[in-house]
């Protein structure tokens, strides 16, 4: 569960900015929503309130059980590790290949070699890309790097996966493919925030948006998609 | 842990991956170390010849073929600085030179007379009044020539201090001059894996498993450049030690020739290049790695 209770963001660089006003959130497990919003809504902002790069200036923030504004420094990779990130520059590490990228998240968070043999063909299986397992991400398209991506941050089995405008580096055909992947996650029980600029596919799909503008919350209801009608 | 294999091939991987650095890295410590090793080893052969020196605090009276022996012998005596005296008579002085140069034996034996005076073994008291003993020893009437080590040892100390301060500078410099070249490469290596770093941050690895492959990059140089330094020592050292064995032989009684071989020092100083070399690489590594990595 996500939740944010009169969260304030001010920034002092700069002269001052307000990046968030006061802004109100819950997300309950297993929920599927959009972020949408302009340039400086605050959507980066809340991010990374999320993922505890930032703390918020007055207010609390709850993810998944952990309390962020109270959390010790060495208790976040272990927070972390609960959530799944994935971005628009995909951040694949260009010398190992896809396998290995995916792995990697297994590494780095002590996975026994066993659990990381099956788990991680498991996750290249469902995101189409298990004939692609020793391509190193240079000969990749773009719609599959991003694939990669969404592999490594379901690899894990997190919690929650946040998804910071996955389709803004691909071809607008692909786009669909992406949230149609992140949505069969989502069906496996797994929290997703997507953050998009990209309103045709908010349309498209429909569920819950949350819109921002200027730091504050101004829209947060559930919209029909035309895919639905389809 | 299971990963702990995968972080120390991480770290070698690094060193490979930052090869240019790592070799100004293992240089930059070999010679340091190994002008600190070599530096200490003759800091050890100083007071080896310092003690043979000390040993033998005895002073050579030589007296004039005419002089009084039995009156000589008193005054030396009843000098406050003199601990023992023994009398070697001009017989006994060339047995005992014929002894001591025993493969040169040839040049003794149609000697047309006894070039060997007769001479007093005077012991002194206090070491550092080696040379008032030997000033007023050579004041006493027929007395001929007074000889004592006094000059030899002043040399050897002279050389020790030396050899400390030198040694003791070129630990605090070159060990500085090491600590920020180890710095650097971890620096660089930081650099060419930020990207893994930002990920690894992402997905939740501790600062530990960020932190180890650069630790074990930053020992792995320091281990080789220990190799290294022992080699090199080992090698300079054995043919110092070899040239003054075979061109110092004769001064086997002021113990040059019982400086320390090399057998004797071999896998301790091993050791503690090793030690030293893993030592400055962790150091240099936590350097960097709390400035430019924080987790």
């Amino acid at each position: 569960m996500v939740e944010l209770k009169n969260v304030d963001v001010h920034f002092k660089d700069g002269g001052g900015v307000d990046a968030l006003n006061g802004i109100n959130i819950r997300i309950d497990d297993g929920e599927f929503v959009f972020i949408i919003g302009d340039s400086g809504a605050g959507k980066s902002t809340l991010l990374k309130l999320l993922t505890r790069e930032i703390l918020p200036t007055s207010g609390r923030v709850f993810v998944n059980g952990y309390n962020l504004a109270k959390i010790k420094n060495k208790k976040i990779p272990y927070f972390r590790r609960s959530i799944g990130m994935i971005f628009q520059d995909f951040r694949l590490i260009p010398d190992l290949n896809v396998y290995e990228n995916v792995a990697f998240v297994l590494r780095v968070t002590n996975r026994p070699k066993r659990e990381i043999r099956h788990r991680v063909p498991y996750v290249l299986n469902l995101v189409k890309l298990a004939d692609r397992a020793k391509m190193f991400p240079d000969k990749l398209s773009g719609g599959e790097m991003q694939r990669v991506a969404i592999a490594r941050a379901f690899a894990s089995n997190p919690g929650l996966i946040i998804a910071d405008e996955p389709t803004a580096n691909i071809d607008p055909a692909l786009s669909y493919d992406i949230v149609k992947l992140l949505k069969e996650i989502n069906k496996c029980g797994t929290t997703v925030i997507m953050v998009t600029h990209e309103h045709s596919l908010v349309e498209y799909f429909g569920g819950r948006i949350i819109s921002l503008k200027a730091g504050d919350v101004v829209f947060d209801d559930y919209i029909g998609g035309t895919a639905e009608d389809e | 842990m299971n990963n702990f294999s995968y972080l120390i091939r991480q770290g070698i991987k690094s060193v490979w991956r930052n090869r240019f650095m790592s070799f100004a890295g293992f240089c930059v410590l070999t010679v340091s170390m190994l002008l600190v090793g070599l530096s200490g080893l003759i800091m050890i052969d100083c007071e080896i010849i310092l003690q043979n020196v000390s040993e033998q605090n005895e002073i050579s009276v030589y007296l004039n073929d005419d002089a009084d022996i039995d009156a000589v012998g008193e005054e030396i005596k009843a000098s406050s600085l003199t601990a023992s005296v023994r009398y070697i008579s001009p017989e006994d002085g060339l047995k005992q030179m014929v002894e001591n140069y025993e493969e040169q034996k040839v040049l003794f034996d149609n000697l047309p007379y006894n070039p060997v005076p007769p001479t007093y073994m005077v012991t002194i008291k206090d070491l550092d009044r080696l040379k008032d003993a030997s000033a007023s020893f050579a004041q006493i009437d027929g007395v001929y020539k007074v000889n004592a080590p006094m000059d030899f040892a002043g040399f050897i100390r002279d050389l020790r201090t030396a050899f400390t301060i030198v040694g003791l500078v070129l630990i605090i410099a070159l060990g500085t001059v090491s600590v920020i070249v180890i710095a650097n490469t971890t620096r660089l290596s930081v650099f060419a894996r930020r990207k893994e770093i930002a990920i690894m941050r992402v997905v939740g690895a501790t600062n530990l498993f960020v932190k180890t492959p650069f630790f074990v990059e930053g020992m792995f140089i320091g281990l080789i450049s220990g190799v290294a330094s022992w080699g090199i020592t080992k090698l300079i050292y054995e043919r110092l030690y070899e040239m003054i064995y075979t061109n110092f032989r004769e001064w086997t009684a002021l113990g040059i020739t019982n400086i320390l071989p090399f057998s004797t020092v071999n896998w301790y100083l091993l050791g503690a290049y090793c030690v030293l070399g893993a030592l400055l690489g962790a150091i240099g590594t936590v350097v960097s790695t709390g400035k430019y990595l924080k987790v």
